[in-house]
């Protein structure tokens, strides 16, 4: 039996989208779609828009032209004037989808189980107890029971990450973007914020992962997206992708980021 | 009781003879005096922080007529001396306005206006420098507006500006001297008092010296103990 099924139909679906910072074009009328327990691993050259792109989805930035569906239902869209108009059920829209950052993702007055408990307190308006219990849950999953009251200062960079982690897990989110998590990370860390990752994707939540791992992108992926200078370059199964290329551009990254 | 007595040679001719005995009959009112500093700087210093986050929040936003209001009013207080910043009040707004305003509300209103400036500029300045990713992140995680400043914006620009607030306090107090020129009975005022009617000013003055230090050189060593404590608990 397949533990995690992948071939549920659209969650998120972009259509035609443009953004642009001033006068330069960071995304050009880009068309994605993240399905139901779907791992997409985004990748390419630093400045591609791959950021712009999750952030966008998630309602971090306005954009200039297209439209973004949840569920099939409107969720945002451009007014063709650079004005951004939310759709109805924006705001529940929106607590469906977490994002983990690069760093800077945990609140460094509040303990780990704190900031795991924030959300579902004030913004789920669960009881106390509940809130403790999720985060005790959602804590020992990424391997971080004897950090409940340690503050974000006085714990590795991996850990916070996947302390991070269990904050959006603790909000219940369908889908979470993954921002690279891991770039600013001591190499001897990486490995723990991956294996968390992973057991997450095991478990059948949607995820939409930027990172420059590339054994990460070819064992969990279930697709792989190549973009490069605002647009959706190439897209397969991370064994194509990987291993025949289509498309020159996505050879020729490949061929630089890839030893051998 | 303290007695302190020395020779010093001022030139071949002067001789000062010190005697601090002669202060003892002035305490009475160098303590009440003490008593109307303290009560401006605490004035001063409530009325200028409350003052001061509106400040701040009017140049954080994206209003721009007000934001270049606020930011001459700065540049304003931030530009010229406190003492005219005083004298100014006192002496020409009633010309102005025909508003005669008391020594002393004329001397708490003008210490508000200035600290204010200074105070808005820390309290910037400590919004400005929280990661914008930590506001992404209460964003995301759902918080509203009010949510994100109560739990994740105020919480850390204040640990950010606590010991820049303190050490503008510690400015403001002895800031207040100034208003003795209005005529406000502060410790300054009384200092000089005493000083003419003794005919002792190098005493008296040594001691009110001494004062204003005795009371501002705690929340130094505050601040620095401070400084120290959040060094090592930032993330």
């Amino acid at each position: 039996m397949n533990p995690h099924p992948r071939s549920g139909g659209p969650v998120i679906e972009v259509r035609h989208l443009t953004k642009k910072f001033g006068s330069t074009t960071v995304l050009r009328d880009v068309d994605l779609e993240i399905r139901r327990g779907e791992v997409v691993v985004i990748i390419g050259p630093s400045g591609s828009g791959k950021s712009t792109l999750c952030r966008t989805v998630i309602g971090l930035e306005a954009f200039d032209a297209g439209e973004i569906l949840f569920d099939g239902i409107e969720f945002a869209r451009s007014d063709g004037h650079g004005r951004f108009i939310r759709g109805k059920d924006y705001r529940r829209r929106r607590l469906e989808m977490g994002m983990v950052f690069q760093h800077f993702t945990l609140f460094p007055q509040l303990t780990v189980i704190q900031n795991v408990m924030l959300g579902p307190r004030k913004v789920l308006r669960v009881s106390a107890d509940e809130a403790r219990d999720r985060a005790v849950r959602v804590l020992d999953r990424v391997g971080l029971s004897d950090k409940h009251n340690s503050f974000p200062a006085h714990i590795s960079g991996g850990q916070k990450q996947r302390a991070a982690i269990a904050r959006e897990l603790a909000m219940d989110r369908r889908i979470i973007f993954f921002d690279e998590v891991t770039s600013a990370l001591d190499p001897e860390l990486v490995h723990e914020v991956l294996q968390a990752m992973k057991a997450l994707a095991e478990s059948g939540i949607t995820m939409v992962v930027v990172t420059h791992e590339m054994g990460f992108a070819r064992n969990v992926a279930d697709r792989v997206i190549f973009v490069d200078s605002g647009s959706i370059v190439e897209e397969g199964k991370p064994q194509q992708l990987f291993d025949s290329p289509r498309v020159a551009r996505t050879r020729a990254f490949l061929k630089k980021i890839l030893p051998g | 009781m303290l007695i302190f007595t020395a020779t010093t040679a001022c030139g071949p001719d002067v001789t000062y003879e010190w005697n601090f005995r002669v202060v003892n009959q002035y305490w009475p009112i160098l303590i009440q005096g003490i008593q109307i500093t303290l009560l401006i700087t605490v004035a001063g210093v409530v009325l200028g922080m409350s003052w001061g986050v509106i400040v701040a929040a009017a140049r954080l936003t994206s209003f721009l007529p007000l934001q270049v209001a606020i930011t001459g009013y700065i540049e304003l207080m931030r530009g010229t001396p406190l003492l005219v910043q005083l004298v100014w009040v006192y002496f020409a707004l009633p010309i102005i306005t025909g508003i005669q305003l008391p020594a002393i509300q004329a001397a708490i209103f003008t210490l508000t206006m200035n600290s204010g400036a200074f105070y808005g500029e820390a309290f910037r300045s400590g919004i400005q420098a929280i990661p914008k990713e930590q506001v992404e992140t209460a964003d995301i995680l759902g918080l509203t507006y009010i949510q994100r400043m109560r739990y994740v914006i105020v919480p850390q620009a204040f640990r950010i500006v606590l010991p820049v607030l303190i050490s503008n306090s510690i400015g403001l107090f002895k800031d207040t001297s100034l208003v003795s020129t209005l005529g406000v009975a502060d410790l300054m005022y009384q200092g000089n008092l005493a000083s003419f009617d003794s005919y002792r000013p190098l005493e008296i003055l040594t001691t009110v010296a001494a004062l204003y230090f005795a009371i501002a050189f705690p929340f130094t060593l505050v601040t620095r103990r401070l400084e120290k404590y959040l060094a090592r608990h930032r993330a």
